[in-house]
């Protein structure tokens, strides 16, 4: 019996690390932030004081068409980003250095960290499942009287789950689009 | 009339003094912040009033680079003497001199969005702060009665915060975390 149960478990044993890396959960909170590029630093604001120099992080740019743009960790920004809100007191703010594509000044993107399946473009739509349940997660932002709102929602935005929310305060007024959907308040 | 670019951009500052906001307002303001800062709370106001010359400025900046306003029918302001319209050495019209002197301001001021023509700020009805404590906070309301807010967040979108803000007629816009008016708008 044990000469037939050992090489069971050692197959077991070989697959678990495959199995591991298939159903790798993604933490919404902490692998999803806010970027954006302005005088000529690109700061990322993230509830996760783990990340690595060198560590890739793709930005979502939701304006004027969505689109990836790869980046990496260049250096941990000890006194956050020059948005007049402060960042939370579990949020960490990192300057990242752009490996491939461009990032129009000032524009906020969503920055996501090591997505467990890639981000692809679809149509007008970057696109991701995220969190492995076989439904494509989806980027979007809106505006309300003095900020955007970036939200990242399970199935098309606005009719699907919201999974995420971050506001970036512009310090001027604009014309509002949001719904109350996007706004919403409480968590994600 | 001084042709547009990003010269402009320096005139008509934001300001963040609460002595800019209009009264009553302004003094609901300051009891409200009176009150907060007695509570221990961390108060930072970062914008109050928006000058409507600034505003203007930067709503028709946007509208000439991205083509969607005609530079030669712009609705004057009082007080803005600005020239969108370049000409060439013959004086004729000059778009491309134009649409780039506007896009310069775009750049210089920083926008990204549309720009809006009015809102509380521009009226000296806003202000845009951010409002933070640790663990439970206890403020006095306009009447002198303290609220003691335990519920998260510590932050200015707590519900409780936006109550004992009302009592001072300091109205949250929950949209905009940083912004509190006159009406709420």
């Amino acid at each position: 019996m044990q000469r037939l149960l050992t090489p069971l478990l050692a197959f077991v044993l070989l697959l678990a690390p495959c199995g591991h890396g298939r159903t790798r959960v993604f933490h919404y909170d902490s692998g999803l932030g806010v970027a954006s590029e302005s005088g000529g630093t690109i700061c990322l604001t993230i509830a996760n004081r783990n990340l690595p120099v060198g560590q890739i992080v793709s930005l979502v740019l939701l304006t004027p068409q969505q689109a990836v743009v790869q980046t990496e960790v260049l250096r941990v920004l000890p006194n956050g980003c020059q948005n007049p809100e402060p960042a939370a007191a579990n949020q960490a703010s990192y300057e990242l250095r752009i490996v491939k594509g461009t990032l129009p000044s000032l524009a906020p993107a969503i920055a996501v960290v090591n997505p467990p399946r890639p981000l692809r473009q679809s149509g007008n739509f970057v696109v991701a499942d995220l969190n492995g349940d076989h439904q494509l997660d989806y980027f979007r932002q809106c505006t309300s009287s003095e900020g955007v709102h970036l939200t990242v929602w399970a199935g098309k935005p606005l009719t699907g789950k919201r999974l995420w929310h971050e506001y970036f305060y512009l310090g001027y007024d604009v014309e509002p689009n949001c719904t109350d959907q996007d706004v919403a308040d409480g968590h994600p | 009339m001084t042709l547009s670019g990003p010269d402009w951009v320096k005139q008509f500052p934001t300001t963040s003094s609460i002595g800019d906001l209009k009264e009553p307002f302004q003094t609901s303001v300051r009891n409200f912040l009176a009150a907060l800062s007695a509570a221990g709370a961390r108060v930072v106001v970062s914008d109050t009033y928006r000058p409507p010359q600034r505003v203007y400025l930067m709503h028709w900046a946007f509208a000439i680079a991205n083509g969607s306003a005609n530079p030669a029918k712009v609705p004057p302001m009082d007080g803005v003497d600005i020239q969108w319209v370049h000409t060439d050495a013959v004086g004729n019209p000059d778009p491309a001199a134009t649409t780039a002197a506007a896009a310069a301001m775009v750049k210089a001021y920083g926008i990204v969005f549309a720009p809006a023509l009015a809102s509380r700020h521009t009226e000296r009805l806003a202000v845009d702060m951010t409002i933070s404590w640790s663990g439970s906070l206890t403020v006095n309301n306009a009447s002198g009665s303290p609220v003691t807010i335990i519920a998260p967040p510590t932050n200015g979108m707590n519900p409780g915060l936006h109550a004992v803000g009302a009592t001072y007629g300091v109205i949250k816009l929950v949209s905009d975390p940083p912004h509190w008016s006159s009406d709420g708008h």
